[in-house]
Formats: structure tokens, sequence, C-alpha cells
């Protein structure tokens, strides 16, 4: 039998390599792209990624604001509720207490304020609105409303009431309202104080309170990429800057 | 079955030279498929190769306006292919493992039809080289350098070129004859 050369051997081989092709993967080419061209590809994935970051935190801020705008609305009363029963006691009480007030100020409406009760009741009242809105404690409004401690809001309220009685002794309620307004002052400002305090005291309690929480850490700005309103237990988005879009219900007010 | 249309190369050399893209990712997979089987024979692997293939092309379309048009793209295009391989195996540097060689070497018939086989048969063959007598054996064989241009090339000498080269052949000649027998269509390797 005839054997096979070494350089027919050779030529065999080569004709069997002749045109041949291999398909390459799918992603060959943008593979080779990528080192070709990377600027171009790295600015487009930086811009993608941004809008992919920024949309994921505008859908997950707008899920936060509405499950706490709505489902969440009644879960936290009852979660309040459960929490804290002595405040709801003191918010019933208070209630009642404003009730009887109005009636009192009714009553004595056609009188004109003669007599030291009603003034008392009166600047009771005014300061009671004053801490419903800046969450005063309501220990100082339960003691104002007992006459027995009447004494007390007016030995408070007495350098003031001396101060006034000399610029004008013709006004009878002008002390009282003085001293209502600097107790008012004094309370903004130590409720301010307060609120940041206790901002920093309590902790992470819901959504809105970790949100805050990892953008501080993370964005160091002054006007935060987003911004929660954690008053009571619902959170609210109060601020939102991303670049072109600013929104900031504080500044709005 | 083939989708990318045949484009004339010299039309897309302009394109590439100017650094079009679209110019560029044509001639890649006008060409790549052809230049993929070059570069699997000289690596162990399809990974291998494929790292070949894509430090070729950089060079490729790095190089492109250095073409003057002395032969064909696709001829320019395989030398530069065949130069990274070699290049890939001189970084890494692998031990040549001249073995003896044993004279009473099987000898393949005549009549032999290599074409039952088919390429990816031989290609795994090849493969299964050691690392230097693979080289060798692409470089002589398959691209047509001479043993004291491959001695030069690997830093080697043309007597160990040699050796190599009889190896290759003689491992290649043994594997055909084992398979003489077989089923090639079933053949994985």
């Amino acid at each position: 039998m005839q054997h096979i050369q070494d350089k027919e051997f050779d030529q065999r081989l080569r004709d069997q390599f002749e045109n041949e092709e291999i398909q390459l993967s799918a992603n060959s080419w943008s593979d080779l792209e990528r080192v070709l061209h990377p600027q171009s590809k790295r600015r487009t994935s930086y811009r993608s990624r941004w809008l992919a970051a920024a949309s994921v935190l505008l859908l997950s801020s707008l899920g936060v604001y509405l499950s706490s705008h709505t489902g969440d609305r009644v879960m936290s009363k009852e979660r309040l509720a459960l929490n804290n029963p002595v405040r709801e006691e003191q918010t019933s009480v208070l209630e009642h207490n404003e009730q009887l007030n109005a009636e009192g100020i009714k009553e004595n409406i056609p009188n004109k304020p003669a007599d030291r009760n009603v003034n008392s009741v009166k600047a009771v009242a005014v300061l009671k609105a004053d801490s419903e809105k800046n969450n005063i404690e309501p220990e100082l409004q339960a003691v104002s409303l007992t006459p027995e401690k009447d004494e007390i809001i007016l030995s408070s309220l007495q350098p003031s009431s001396e101060i006034a009685r000399h610029v004008d002794n013709q006004a009878l309620y002008k002390p009282e309202k003085l001293a209502v307004l600097q107790v008012r002052n004094e309370v903004i400002s130590d409720t301010d104080n307060e609120i940041e305090d206790t901002q920093q005291q309590r902790g992470i309690r819901n959504v809105g309170d970790l949100v805050n929480y990892v953008v501080d850490k993370v964005d160091k700005r002054a006007e935060k990429i987003l911004k929660f309103k954690t008053d009571d237990d619902n959170s609210s988005l109060i601020a939102i800057n991303i670049g072109m879009l600013k929104f900031n219900q504080k500044k709005q007010k | 079955m083939k989708l990318t249309p045949k484009i004339n190369l010299d039309n897309l050399l302009e394109g590439c030279k100017a650094g079009d893209r679209k110019a560029q990712e044509l001639l890649y997979k006008q060409t790549a498929p052809k230049m993929m089987v070059v570069c699997m024979r000289y690596a162990r692997d399809r990974m291998e190769a494929e790292d070949v293939l894509q430090l070729g092309y950089i060079k490729v379309f790095g190089k492109i306006s250095e073409f003057r048009g002395v032969g064909s793209l696709e001829g320019w295009i395989r030398r530069i292919m065949v130069n990274t391989a070699i290049e890939s195996y001189r970084r890494n540097l692998r031990m040549m493992n001249i073995v003896p060689i044993t004279e009473n070497e099987e000898q393949i018939a005549a009549d032999f039809d290599f074409s039952r086989m088919g390429m990816q048969v031989l290609l795994k063959l090849i493969q299964g080289l050691s690392d230097g007598t693979r080289v060798v054996f692409n470089m002589y064989v398959m691209e047509g350098f001479s043993h004291q241009e491959i001695a030069d090339s690997l830093g080697i000498s043309a007597g160990a070129s040699k050796s190599q080269l009889s190896r290759a052949r003689a491992i290649l000649k043994q594997e055909i004859i084992k398979m003489e027998g077989i089923d090639y269509a079933t053949y994985t390797g």
C-alpha cells in the first residue's frame, strides 16, 4: 500500500481549512467596539446609569408619598393610639376643654371682660392655639385651664404685666397680651430647637426617616436630592433636587 | 447560513481609515469568521482564540491607515492575526516540550479522504498538540514560514523547529489513523 508523503499530507490539511469560517458570538463586535471606542461608550453608560438612578429614586419616592397619603392614614392613627395612649387622652381632654372655653367665651361676650377668670381663659385660648401650632407641651395647657391654678399663669406673667402697666395703664388686657406674645416667642424658639433635637433623638421610625438619613450621609449639598417630612409617623416628600428638577415645599410656602 | 452580505472590502477601506464605526463593523463582520479559524488553530481553546482575535483587530484598525494596497486586505489582516497569535505564544512563553520522536511512526494510506473528517475534527486534533509543537506546525504547514524564520521568530534553533514539526505530523497521522474506522459525523474530539 502506498503511503502519503509529508508534503501531500501538509497540502491536504491546508485544503481542509481553505475558505472555512467559524461563526462568532453575538456580542463579539460590541466587545471589540467597547475597546476601540471607550470614551463615547462610557459617556452613554454614565448617562444611562444616572437616568436609571434618578428614575428609581423618583418612583420609590412617589410610592412612599402615595402610600403615606392613602392606606397608611388609618393605620397610623391606630398606631398612634396604641403607641401613645396618654397623648390620646390629653388630646381628648384638650378638645373637651376647648369646647368649654368656647362656651365660656360665648357666655361672657355680652358682659365684656370684667373678671380675671375670663381674661385668663382668653389668654389660655391664645396660648392653646399657639401651642397647637407649635407642639407645646400639653401639660402647660392642662394646668392653665384649671381655675385654681390661674395664679401660676399670672405669676409667670407678672414681670411683663408690670412693664406693660407703665406703658399704658388704660389698656386692661394689654399686659396679658404682651405676656402671651412674649411667652409665645419663647415657646416658638424653644419648640424649633426641640423639633431638631427630637428628630435626632427619635431615630429611624419610618421610610422617610430612613431615606433622609441615607441622603444626609450621601448628599452633602444644602438642598438634598430628596427630603421627607417625618413629623408624625407618616412621611411625605417635601423637597427634590435632581439637577434641573427642583421642588421644595417649604420654599413654596 | 451566512447572513452577512458580501461587500467589497476595498469599499470599506476608506471608511475604516477615516475611523468610521459602521465601516469598521462591516469589515469585522466580513472577515472575522475566517480569521477566527486562524486563531483557533494557534490557540488551545475558543476563549484563547477570541482573545487573540480581539487583539488582532485592535491592531488592524489601529494600523489600517498604513495599508498601502499591496496584496489583498484580507491577506494583510490574516498576517496581523498570525503575528498576534505568535506574539501571544511568546508572551506566555510556554515551554517547548521536546519529546524524542519514535522512528516507527504509522503511515496514512495515500487514498485517505481528509474531507470525511471535516475542519472541526482537524481543528480539535491540532489544538490537542502541545503549545510549541502547534505553533511550529501552524507556522510551517499553514503559513509557509521556513524553519529559519520560525527559529528566529520563536527564539529556538532551526533543528528544534524541524523536530517539532516532525512530532506534530507524527501525532496528527497517528490520531487520523485511529479515527479511520470512526463515523466522523459524530466525532466530538
